[in-house]
């Protein structure tokens, strides 16, 4: 199997490239900075704040395509009062986590990159059913990946056999997370990226797949009480921002 | 860029409403939904300032006598245009301006793409950075134009993806701002405008489903008055049922 996954040096991406290492996959990462762990992989650096540099994945790919796998993990977060956020944050972030996966989709399709029978699974966040006060940019871009994949799903089964399908996992025992927590927080509760990672690769059919018991509950509250699940999420992130 | 439209006596505010003036922006002021806007509101005697893409002297004939700017929103110097030229208080900003093409993902271009989401999600985003101090001086409300497509569409993915991202933009922002800016996304269905027929909903049934561009223009409007919810559908049924009971979707 050859899978490219976006992200895959650090986080749930680089989680994802370990199942699929174990699994015996070849892989190839788009990331900044290369992977840290194993310096076998193919690795091609890429600042996807940059649209042209998006516009030269394809071609840098070519000979190792078509992907059974391509997972869009690559995303960045920041965290504060919205109207305190400087503009470059607020333009990175538009960039990076809604703009990029976008774009190199549509160069991936457009180019027959995406083998018949595989796979194209978007990360967005578990916000997506809760909200996410004191990330409202962030929030936002994930909302687009979701629909950007719910879009997606049924022309591309139906034309290419290509599946699409969208991850909302919750906090993660990543830097990312720890980065972004409020001060004080203990890291409990967070899942281990290993898990959420095969979570993900083993359902294969959900249009929408929520990984782990505490994004599973997260969501489940979100849907039954969307005011309140903001509100919640207001209580122990926004409220706690330093 | 100030237009300079002449006073005409029929043009004058015939009433004013019952809450007093107000002073509104609306972006995408120069068609469609957003001109619809303008035209009541002005006379409705409330303070409007609108602002599209095309130059003042490109405005349609019934264009109301309203301060108006051009700024391109899918540029970072049109945020910042917007942002300057917005009245100092606000009571209420409607963030309107759109584009969309019906067409499936590989009929897309990346620069096609990169508009979509830079006028539809990334401009509102910086507009509402740069409205916060206005909208906060006037105890006012934030109302994102989205789309009945925000849940998904696969005949519009890149569309869907836009309006998605500003639904849930909106409803974060709006639990961060409580109690100081009032934040609604307000989701139209197809609305026979300029932008359908460009968009290519052309066939007559398209045209049947069609809502009519100046009972949807009041949709709006009700939906940014009095208290409402966070996300609010202008449909045949919400149309209706304001006919009826006078309240918004
Ligand atoms: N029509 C529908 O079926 C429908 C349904 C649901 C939601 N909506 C939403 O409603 C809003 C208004 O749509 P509409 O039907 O009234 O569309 P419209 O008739 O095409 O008008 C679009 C307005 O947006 C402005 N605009 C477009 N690109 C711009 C840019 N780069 N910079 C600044 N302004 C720009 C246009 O300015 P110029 O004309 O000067 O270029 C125009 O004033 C949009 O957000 C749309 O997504 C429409």
């Amino acid at each position: 199997m050859r899978a490219l996954i976006t992200g895959g040096s650090d986080g749930l991406g680089a989680a994802v490239v370990r199942q699929l290492t174990q699994a015996g996959a070849q892989i190839w990462i788009i990331d900044k900075s290369a992977p840290q762990t194993n310096p076998s992989l193919r690795f091609l650096p890429c600042d996807l704040a940059q649209p042209d540099d998006i516009a030269s994945l394809p071609a840098k790919v070519q000979q190792a395509g078509p992907f059974d796998l391509v997972v869009m993990s690559a995303g960045i977060n920041a965290v504060g009062p919205f109207e305190a956020m400087p503009l470059t944050t607020i333009r990175n972030l538009h960039a990076i986590n809604c703009a990029a996966p976008i774009l190199l989709a549509q160069h991936l399709l457009a180019q027959d990159m995406i083998a018949a029978g595989g796979r194209l699974i978007f990360i967005a966040s578990v916000s997506h059913f809760t909200g996410y006060p004191g990330a409202s940019v962030y929030a936002g871009g994930k909302d687009a990946l979701v629909a950007f994949a719910r879009s997606l799903r049924r022309p591309l089964w139906a034309d290419q056999r290509i599946t699409v399908q969208v991850a909302t996992p919750g906090p993660m025992r990543t830097a990312h997370a720890a980065r972004y927590a409020p001060p004080g927080s203990t890291g409990r509760g967070r899942a281990c990226p290993d898990r959420i990672a095969r979570a993900i690769l083993r359902s294969k059919r959900r249009a929408v797949i929520v990984p782990g018991v505490a994004a599973r509950m997260m969501a489940l509250f979100g849907r039954l009480f969307p005011v309140q699940a903001t509100q919640a999420m207001r209580k122990t992130l926004y409220e706690r921002l330093p | 860029m100030f237009d300079t439209h002449p006073i005409q006596d029929n043009d004058q505010p015939l009433q004013l409403p019952p809450q007093g003036r107000q002073t509104w922006l609306v972006t995408g002021a120069s068609a469609g939904i957003g001109l619809a806007v303008c035209q009541i509101l002005h006379a409705a005697g409330h303070d409007v300032t609108g602002f599209g893409r095309r130059q003042a002297q490109d405005l349609p004939a019934g264009f109301p006598d309203i301060a108006y700017h051009t700024a391109d929103l899918a540029t970072s110097q049109g945020c910042d245009l917007l942002a300057e030229r917005a009245p100092r208080r606000l009571d209420r900003a409607l963030l309107n301006a759109g584009l969309g093409h019906y067409r499936p993902l590989c009929r897309e271009t990346p620069q096609a793409i990169n508009d979509v989401l830079a006028v539809n999600l990334l401009a509102p985003i910086m507009a509402a950075h740069g409205l916060f101090g206005a909208l906060q001086a006037g105890q006012g409300v934030l109302g994102l134009v989205g789309s009945v497509a925000y849940r998904g569409a696969a005949g519009m993915p890149v569309y869907a993806a836009s309006k998605a991202g500003l639904d849930g933009f909106g409803r974060s922002l709006r639990s961060e701002w409580q109690g100081r800016v009032d934040v609604r996304v307000i989701h139209p269905g197809p609305t026979a405008t300029g932008m359908a027929m460009r968009a290519g909903l052309t066939s007559p049934l398209a045209q049947r489903m069609m809502l009519p561009v100046d009972a949807v223009a009041a949709g709006v409007i009700a939906a940014m008055q009095g208290q409402g919810r966070m996300r609010q559908r202008i449909s045949f049924g919400a149309l209706l049922r304001h006919k009826i009971t006078g309240r918004a979707a």
